[in-house]
């Protein structure tokens, strides 16, 4: 327990809610195994939601004596976390288009998005520098020197072909 | 012994430039989250295979000694460990490099790493035939209780809120415990994923704990850096660096007992570096004189993780070369090279040809003694990696680690899982909860699990089997110390400071 009494808000009760989420599920997956095969993980489930229990009752005893309410507002949210959202969705785009627009494009496409989206240029020639910057340094380390079997667009294909051939 | 290591010394001068080469390897790929030794390794098979013996083991011990080496590079420059084992430099590297000391931290995880390195070799040369014996006396029961030394860490680590440590450590040891159950072969919470059949990689869970929730972390602020202290270290010279060295010989005890804390624990088959560098970074803490300094940019915190994860490597070449246990990946595919020109792997190995054992020892110390020529003057150019924009280091480390995740196992669903991993550690930073302690939590747990399970059935389903052998008591008694010692060394410091 917190020695320095620590006032519990609803974000501290979202990891153990999480937990406890994941907990539950396992119970249920393991029901009827083995009792060897439940042991483990459903002590651990059992600790995650007893430990969950502890945080909720601290959160509520902690709103009932103070008797304030903290407002929930959905845009405030955004407002203070849209630069994370926004790189998420880039981080998620970027893996969702490697199997088919191949390494060096889906890393070029990151690269330029991540800029502009952070504010780093408007120049078209500067976004496009850091772009095929990154995805260059990229591919030669990953595809060029370790042999990382990524997916690969046409061009990436053609030119390590072309630079094993000459390596031959 | 004496004449085998001078005739070693003879055979390595034939191929001396592998092992500069090697710890090169090592110390890049190190330094790329998600990548290890292992990996390289494999990767470098067929060039390995083709060598002589002597000389592709020479190259393999390099390129895994520079990899510890290497893997603190980011880890104190962007809080993004290269390597598991580096995850515990990042508590006091990373606020070193935020207060404009990130070539100091280098030099010191530098130091550290090669010094402590040095001088568990020694040991491992001096002692190598009775040391082999302490490998016989680990089985299932001793591994559990030590895995347990590290999962007691867990609360300890937090700095902040132990609740709020420990949860986050339950919550890793159960997500460590999705993936088909060791005894029975079922799945358990998998979510039909047939991925997640084989647990969670602990890959993706590295990549996306640090180097995902990182880079969310770093659109923040424009540099790593706290700009009040941007103008010094652009006109830092070459002071950092000799700062660096002076403060790790100021304290070569606590190098020296980090990096036995790791060869004890290397010495394990099956331990790992990561346990190593926490159990390390926890004793250090706990002896140390200036105990709140742990976690702001504590120079002995950084020599306690890169010591002990650099002890690990010297002892884990002890059951490797004596009895032909691998104690992890690397010593894995160390053994499929000696396999393959035909070398006998066991116990004989160091009965039929002792003059290899003795080779790899002493390849090992010259790659140490490279690593401190190499390393230490590269501290200033990439300490200077830190004034990079967050701009263009943010797409960078996400485009790299993401490889990192993906490598492994070639699924593209495992840059998915690190990138949920990621969201999940961005939450924990911002919410108070520790992602150090999730993910101890994920990498010991199925090691836990695996050693709790056998002894159980070992002992027929009688718990009471986990304190029938001395060792292991020995072991129970440690813990129980090493558990209490904070507690009573805490009260001892405020009896004192109240008298």
């Amino acid at each position: 327990m917190s020695k320095n009494r620590t006032t519990w808000t609803t974000e501290d009760l979202f990891i153990p809610g999480l937990a406890a989420l994941l907990a539950v599920y396992y119970l249920y997956t393991v029901r009827g195994l083995p009792f060897l095969a439940q042991m483990y993980g459903g002590t651990l489930s059992i600790l995650c939601l007893l430990c969950f229990g502890i945080v909720l009752y601290l959160y509520c005893s902690g709103r009932s004596s103070s008797g304030k309410t903290e407002p929930g507002n959905l845009s405030t949210f955004v407002a203070k976390y849209c630069r994370f959202i926004g790189l998420f969705v880039l981080t998620a785009l970027f893996i969702g288009i490697l199997p088919y627009a191949g390494y060096f494009l889906s890393v070029m496409f990151l690269g330029v998005s991540v800029a502009v989206w952070l504010g780093y240029s408007r120049k078209v020639s500067s976004l496009l520098k850091v772009g095929v910057g990154i995805a260059l340094a990229g591919f030669v380390l990953f595809v060029l020197f370790l042999n990382v079997d990524l997916p690969l667009d046409g061009v990436s294909l053609f030119i390590k072909e072309a630079i094993q051939s000459c390596w031959k | 012994m004496l004449e085998m290591t001078i005739a070693s010394l003879f055979t390595i001068a034939a191929y001396w430039w592998l092992i500069p080469v090697g710890v090169a390897v090592g110390i890049f790929v190190g330094a790329v989250p998600g990548f290890s030794s292992t990996n390289v390794l494999i990767m470098l098979l067929p060039l390995t295979l083709g060598m002589e013996t002597n000389s592709a083991m020479a190259f393999m011990v390099s390129v895994y000694s520079g990899s510890h080496m290497g893997g603190s590079i980011p880890a104190v420059l962007f809080n993004v460990p290269g390597t598991g084992a580096a995850a515990a430099t990042c508590f006091d590297g990373y606020p070193m490099t935020q207060q404009g000391r990130g070539q100091e931290a280098l030099a010191i995880a530098f130091f550290a790493s090669a010094i402590g390195g040095l001088l568990t070799t020694l040991v491992t040369w001096g002692c190598l035939p009775w040391l082999s014996r302490m490998v016989y006396y680990f089985g299932s029961i001793e591994n559990f209780v030590i895995i347990l030394f590290g999962v007691a860490l867990i609360g300890q680590i937090t700095g902040g809120n132990q609740f709020k440590g420990l949860m986050a450590g339950f919550f890793g040891l159960l997500i460590g415990a999705i993936g088909y159950d060791h005894v029975y072969s079922v799945p358990r919470a998998t979510f039909g994923i047939v991925q997640l059949f084989d647990g969670v990689p602990r890959v993706s869970a590295i990549v996306g704990l640090f180097a995902v929730s990182e880079a969310f972390r770093m659109i923040e602020k424009d540099t790593v850096i706290d700009t009040s202290r941007l103008q010094s270290v652009l006109q830092e010279g070459w002071q950092g660096t000799l700062r660096g060295c002076v403060n790790s010989i100021k304290h070569i005890g606590a190098v020296v007992r980090s990096a036995f804390i790791g060869f004890i624990v290397g010495i394990i088959p099956g331990a790992g570096a990561t346990i190593g560098s926490f159990v390390s970074y926890q004793q250090a803490m706990t002896l140390s004189k200036n105990r709140e300094e742990f976690g702001r940019g504590s120079v002995e915190g950084v020599i306690a993780a890169e010591a002990a994860n650099n002890g690990v490597t010297s002892g884990s070449l002890i059951p490797l070369l004596t009895l032909g246990i691998p104690g992890g990946g690397t010593a894995a595919v160390m053994m499929i090279v000696l396999q393959a020109h035909g070398v006998p792997i066991g116990p004989r190995l160091f009965q039929v040809m002792p003059q290899l054992a003795y080779a790899v020892v002493v390849a090992m110390l010259l790659a140490y003694i490279v690593m401190v020529a190499m390393g230490i003057p590269l501290a200033k150019s990439l300490a200077r990696m830190s004034l990079v924009s967050t701009k263009i280091l943010v797409p960078v480390i996400i485009s790299f680690t993401l490889v990192g995740a993906f490598v492994e196992r070639r699924f593209i669903f495992d840059m998915w899982l690190a990138l949920g991993f990621g969201l999940l550690g961005y939450i924990l930073k911002r919410t108070g909860y520790s992602p150090h302690a999730l993910l101890l939590g994920v990498i010991l747990g199925p090691m836990a699990e695996q050693y709790f399970l056998r002894a159980i059935l070992l002992g027929n389903g009688n718990p009471m089997i986990l304190f029938s052998r001395t060792l292991a008591n020995i072991l129970w008694v440690l813990l129980l110390c090493s558990l209490c010692a904070p507690v009573i060394m805490n009260k001892f410091r405020q009896k004192r400071r109240s008298e």
